[in-house]
């Protein structure tokens, strides 16, 4: 195979692996920083690095945890290079409340600000497991974790969530 | 957490039933415990929920510009469209070489100029330099500008547009800033140290990198007049050097 020949066969793999797993990526990136500017930026850096990388994805199987863990890792560089500090749900910026009130559904929009406000801890793994379809032992992996201690943080994230939605329910 | 395979009380149940609502084990329990039925059908119902409000709607795909893989360990910079290669400011050997260089093959990085790297970027973002008077949100405004970066004054002019980018390796802030004349791209370059002010252009636009510090700022336009304005203006908002 020609270099030219090469250089389109790994465009095309590269735009299949975007054109499959690009929302998983904006979303993933969007629950770890909870701003939609930032996530984009994140989403940008990650598919440069995805790119420039692409050959030392072997395994097709593994694309969509090697790209989350790109994901992870251009998120965390990003907020090394701002230092920024966590967000506060009780400081939400407009754009972000604008991400949570975006469904239009009032329960919705609800649950997406508590979702918001747990902790970085309790949010990853549940975006995790809900949005990405990872099993307990795949999150425990993706974060350098126990699985012990996913499941626990798993329970505590949907006890905060469950005590949340119950007091929005009171209060209407 | 126990062994989720040995359900024997309401709390090994819903601890088990609390991280996973799939879990599928502890059936037995489950037989005699109403509770655990109802707890169980609650977390199934809170996750159809969680997966509702987690499915935030998506922007459409924006491919950055991918580098040649030859250089991508090089530099994640897009090389410029060869119509735009013209350097009224340089007609310097190294120059001319580099412009050959850069109609005939593909120019080694290392070997572009800061400023030949800044109208690069520009030219690859060249949708920011559009006349607006629509302007970034102070939010964003101050991620994308750290405090210990810069202070920017709103009195000095309506930033349209804020991104990091990446210059040499680095993130920079990327502003451009509605001058007198026209937009003015302004970029904050701690890291990219210069010996003293150097003028750039390529006929289209002019150019200057102002040491400032350890670093420099690259300020770009079409008018000499909005330069001449915002060089000071915004050398003075620099912080990173003090």
């Amino acid at each position: 195979m020609n270099s030219s020949q090469a250089g389109t066969d790994r465009r095309r793999r590269f735009d299949q692996l975007v054109g499959v797993y690009h929302q998983d990526m904006y979303r993933y990136a969007l629950w770890l920083c909870r701003d939609r500017a930032v996530a984009e930026d994140v989403v940008q850096e990650s598919l440069l690095r995805a790119w420039k990388s692409l050959d030392a994805l072997r395994d097709a199987d593994a694309a969509k945890s090697w790209l989350l863990t790109i994901v992870r890792r251009e998120n965390a560089r990003w907020f090394e290079r701002r230092r920024l500090e966590t967000v506060d749900v009780d400081d939400l910026t407009p754009a972000q409340q604008a991400e949570i009130a975006e469904d239009g559904d009032d329960t919705i929009a609800e649950l997406r600000a508590a979702i918001f406000s747990l902790e970085d801890d309790y949010r990853e793994p549940l975006v995790l497991q809900v949005l990405m379809g990872y099993s307990t032992n795949e999150i425990a992996e993706h974060m350098g974790l126990k699985q012990g201690a996913v499941l626990t943080r798993l329970h505590r994230a949907r006890l905060k969530l469950k005590a949340s939605v119950h007091d929005q329910e009171v209060v209407q | 957490m126990k062994d989720r395979t040995m359900i024997e009380t309401c709390e090994q149940y819903r601890e088990a039933v609390g991280a996973d609502p799939a879990f599928d084990g502890g059936a037995q329990h489950l037989v005699g415990c109403a509770e655990c039925r109802v707890y169980r059908d609650e977390m199934l119902a809170l996750d159809a929920r969680i997966a509702k409000a987690l499915a935030v709607p998506v922007p459409p795909l924006d491919l950055p510009d991918l580098p040649d893989i030859d250089t991508a360990n090089v530099t994640t910079l897009g090389r410029r469209k060869p119509s735009r290669l013209w350097f009224a400011m340089a007609a310097s050997v190294a120059i001319a070489a580099l412009i050959g260089f850069r109609l005939f093959g593909n120019a080694p990085a290392d070997a572009m100029t800061l400023g030949d790297q800044v109208l690069a970027h520009i030219a690859h973002e060249s949708f920011s330099m559009r006349v607006s008077d629509e302007g970034v949100s102070d939010a964003r405004l101050a991620r994308i500008v750290p405090a210990n970066i810069a202070q920017l004054d709103p009195a000095d002019g309506l930033v349209t547009y804020a991104q990091s980018c990446i210059i040499n390796g680095h993130a920079v802030p990327h502003l451009v800033v509605q001058g007198r004349n026209g937009p003015v791209t302004v970029l904050l370059m701690p890291h990219e140290k210069v010996d003293g002010p150097q003028s750039f252009g390529d006929g289209e636009l002019e150019g200057v990198i102002l040491p400032v510090g350890a670093g420099s700022i690259a300020i770009v336009g079409q008018d000499p007049d909005d330069l001449a304005r915002y060089e000071q203006t915004i050398r003075n908002s620099v912080t990173w050097s003090t």
